[in-house]
Formats: structure tokens, C-alpha cells, sequence
């Protein structure tokens, strides 16, 4: 078991090191359209149409309670 | 009565580029959506979402939803009742904590019907890490649904979904970030409709109409990946790829792209989605004998649907408002009541920054 997670610690690292963006290199980053959740209200919305017709569930940063029926 | 198995896993967006908070004191929206499909449902949504800074790094929100449905379905036809109406609320509250570096958040959901109850908490956390470049989150939730049945008092069942969720964010470079994402869930309890027949082939004529029996236990697994890019001088890729299953047998991919472009003070975006299913281990269209396991969920069988959409959003100085419109289409190969499914979604905003 330790090599893996050695392997997967030296993977990250190099992977977040070696490829750093500094904060004055973030300017397109940072724009609301480059958020994976710009509008959480809106993705709760189009999330809970998706869950009532399809059998799966889960990876998108929304959920909620109840049915939503039929 | 369709069963909602999905567990509100905690929000892990854990994004460096700072989604949220937004820097105002409050922000105030209200949406409103409707869906409308060939197979005779109509479904409204209005909702109303406060999030506020009292103090510092701490942030409040509480939202309400509500939910207007109207259904003459294949479902409804098949169990030979008349058009149901009914009307679904939700109410929910969190509190957060974010400082740039470290965000902690915890939330409470409650809603209702006239058939259903459901609690749910979560709570969650991430961590920024090597100078921002690498956020790493993870999340936990607890979901207690009552079930009930219109008209009958006697009837009470109840169905319990423990989640959690691993998120992480990379900063790839100056134009790419990207999200992986593994969600979890365990659902315990009633997981059939009280509602809903399964039917038996009789060689001798018409087909024997039995109650859903579903199992009840269900582990489900997600792993989601998703790619910003951001192109040209002011426009943005946005893509995602989701692969799933579960111990009932149901599998399913589902991979989409949105490309918005911003023409100040405007915003345009298109999308596309695809998803393709297939069915848990136990669906059958018609069963050739009573089994163990039966169900008429069609959201069980193998199936294929598209989404394709359009939105704009006019962004001012404090207020935005954003419209969309979605088509869609499904496919259902082994359900033999409703082969094919259109419909549309449409969906209305208004975003204000006190």
C-alpha cells in the first residue's frame, strides 16, 4: 500500500509544482465563466430536472430533498 | 411518485478562481423555471435564495423552492387514475465559512409533499494548496425521506441515503481548470413507487398488473471529470464527462459542453448534452413471470436522451438577468408505453448584488 500513495503524494506534487500559475497570471481564471458553479441556484434547477428522468445521481455540486415527483 | 435517490452531497466547488463568496454584503435571487413534455407533465419552479456576510469570512443563505406538477403520464394512464396535481417546498439554510484558503460549510434541507418528507444535512470542506493551484474538498450527507401514499393513511415507508464526496481542483494553467470528482452514496429503505405496476405476460390474454418491488439497498458511484477552458479574448469552453454505476446494474455516461462568449454587458452561451443508460439488472418492459424484483420505472430501462440549449444573461452594475431555453429528447428502446419523449425546459433570473 505505501508505494501507491507515495506514488500518488509525488504525482500531485509535481502536478500542482510544476504547472503553478502565480496569482497576477489568473486573470482569465477568474472570470464567472471559468467557475464550475457560477449560478448554484441555476445548476439546482437544471440538476433536479436531471435527476427525476435519469437513473443516476451525483457529480455535479447540486442536490436537494424530496422526490420531485413523477 | 418518482423516487429522488440522489443524496445532496455538500458543495465543493472549491474553485481558486473564487466563486464564492462574490465580495457584497447580500445577494438576492429568484428564479423561475418550467418544464413541459409530450408525455403530458407540465412541472413549474419558482425560487428565492438569500446569501448574506454578516461577519468577516462568514456567510448565511437560506432559499425556497417550490415545485407545481401536473401529470397525465404513461404512469398515470397505466395505473388508470385521473391528472394529479400536486405541489412540492423546499426550504433550506447554511452557514459557510471561506477565507480564501480554507472554506467549511454546512447545510440543512427540508422538503415537502403531500406523499413525501425529507431531511437532509451535510457538511463539507476544502483546502487550497500550492499556492492555490491545487483545491482539495471533501464532503459528507445524510438524507431521511418519509414516504407516503395519497389516500391512505396506513401507508408509511421510510428510505435513508448516507453520502460523501471527493472533490479536487487543478489549476492547469493560465487558460485550463480542470475538476475531478467521486461521489458515494448508500440508499437503505423503500425504493419503489406506491404508485407504479410491473407487469406479468399471461399467455392466456391481458398482462397481470403487480405492485413495484425494488430492492432495498442501493450503492451508487460517480466519478465526474470537468474542463474549463478559457478561449479567445473573452469566452470560455465548458466541459464534463460523468461515469456511473450502481449495485442494481444500472450504468450510465453522460458527457456535455457549453461554450459562452461575453459581448459586455451580454453573455451568450450554447450547450449540448448526451446521456446513455442501461437498465438495472432486474428491469424488464414485461416480466415473463412474477419475480422477486419488479419494476415499470422507465428510468430503470436502457435509454439514450439529449439536452441542447441557449442562454443569455445581461450583466449591469448590480443586477444581472439571465434567460434559457432547452430542448430535449429521450429514446426508451424496452419500454414499449413510450418509446420516444420531447419536451422543454425554460428558466428565468434575476441576480441582485446589495
Amino acid at each position: 500500500m505505501r508505494v501507491p500513495r507515495a506514488w500518488l503524494a509525488l504525482v500531485i506534487t509535481a502536478l500542482a509544482a510544476g504547472c503553478g500559475v502565480r496569482a497576477n497570471q489568473r486573470g482569465q481564471l477568474a472570470k464567472p465563466k471559468m467557475q464550475f458553479n457560477p449560478a448554484p441556484e441555476a445548476t439546482q434547477l437544471e440538476q433536479h430536472v436531471y435527476s427525476y428522468r435519469e437513473g443516476s445521481a451525483g457529480g455535479y455540486d447540486a442536490g436537494g430533498g424530496g422526490c420531485g415527483c413523477n | 411518485m418518482r423516487l429522488q435517490l440522489a443524496a445532496a452531497c455538500a458543495l465543493l466547488s472549491g474553485s481558486p478562481a473564487g466563486a464564492e463568496p462574490d465580495g457584497d454584503r447580500a445577494t438576492v435571487v429568484v428564479r423561475t423555471a418550467g418544464y413541459v413534455d409530450d408525455d403530458h407533465t407540465a412541472i413549474s419552479t419558482s425560487l428565492v435564495s438569500v446569501r448574506a456576510r454578516p461577519v468577516g469570512d462568514v456567510f448565511v443563505s437560506a432559499r425556497y423552492v417550490a415545485d407545481a406538477v401536473s401529470s397525465a403520464s404513461v404512469d398515470v394512464v397505466t395505473a388508470a387514475t385521473g391528472r394529479w396535481t400536486e405541489l412540492r417546498s423546499e426550504v433550506s439554510t447554511g452557514v459557510a465559512y471561506a477565507d480564501g484558503t480554507t472554506s467549511l460549510s454546512a447545510d440543512y434541507v427540508f422538503s415537502h409533499e403531500n406523499d413525501w418528507d425529507s431531511h437532509t444535512v451535510s457538511a463539507g470542506g476544502s483546502r487550497d494548496l500550492f499556492g492555490h493551484n491545487l483545491t482539495l474538498g471533501a464532503g459528507a450527507s445524510f438524507v431521511d425521506n418519509r414516504v407516503g401514499r395519497a389516500d391512505d393513511a396506513n401507508f408509511h415507508e421510510r428510505m435513508r441515503v448516507l453520502g460523501g464526496a471527493l472533490r479536487a481542483v487543478w489549476v492547469a494553467g493560465k487558460r485550463d481548470i480542470f475538476q475531478g470528482a467521486y461521489d458515494l452514496s448508500r440508499a437503505s429503505g423503500y425504493q419503489a413507487s406506491p404508485y407504479r405496476y410491473a407487469f406479468v405476460d399471461d399467455p392466456a390474454g391481458v398482462p397481470i398488473a403487480f405492485a413495484e418491488v425494488a430492492p432495498e439497498q442501493r450503492t451508487r458511484h460517480a466519478v465526474t471529470l470537468r474542463w474549463n477552458r478559457h478561449l479567445l479574448r473573452d469566452a470560455a469552453l465548458r466541459s464534463h464527462a460523468r461515469g456511473y454505476a450502481d449495485d442494481w446494474g444500472t450504468a450510465s455516461i453522460t458527457a456535455g459542453t457549453e461554450f459562452v462568449v461575453g459581448l459586455a454587458p451580454f453573455e451568450l452561451g450554447a450547450n449540448v448534452r448526451l446521456y446513455a443508460q442501461r437498465h438495472a439488472a432486474f428491469y424488464q418492459d414485461v416480466y415473463d413471470r412474477p419475480r422477486r424484483y419488479m419494476t415499470a420505472d422507465r428510468e430503470l430501462s436502457t435509454f439514450q436522451d439529449i439536452f441542447v440549449g441557449v442562454r443569455g444573461r445581461w450583466i449591469g452594475e448590480s443586477i444581472a438577468v439571465d434567460a434559457a431555453l432547452t430542448g430535449f429528447g429521450f429514446r426508451f428502446p424496452e419500454f414499449s408505453r413510450l418509446p420516444e419523449r420531447r419536451g422543454l425546459t425554460a428558466a428565468l433570473g434575476l441576480v441582485w448584488a446589495i
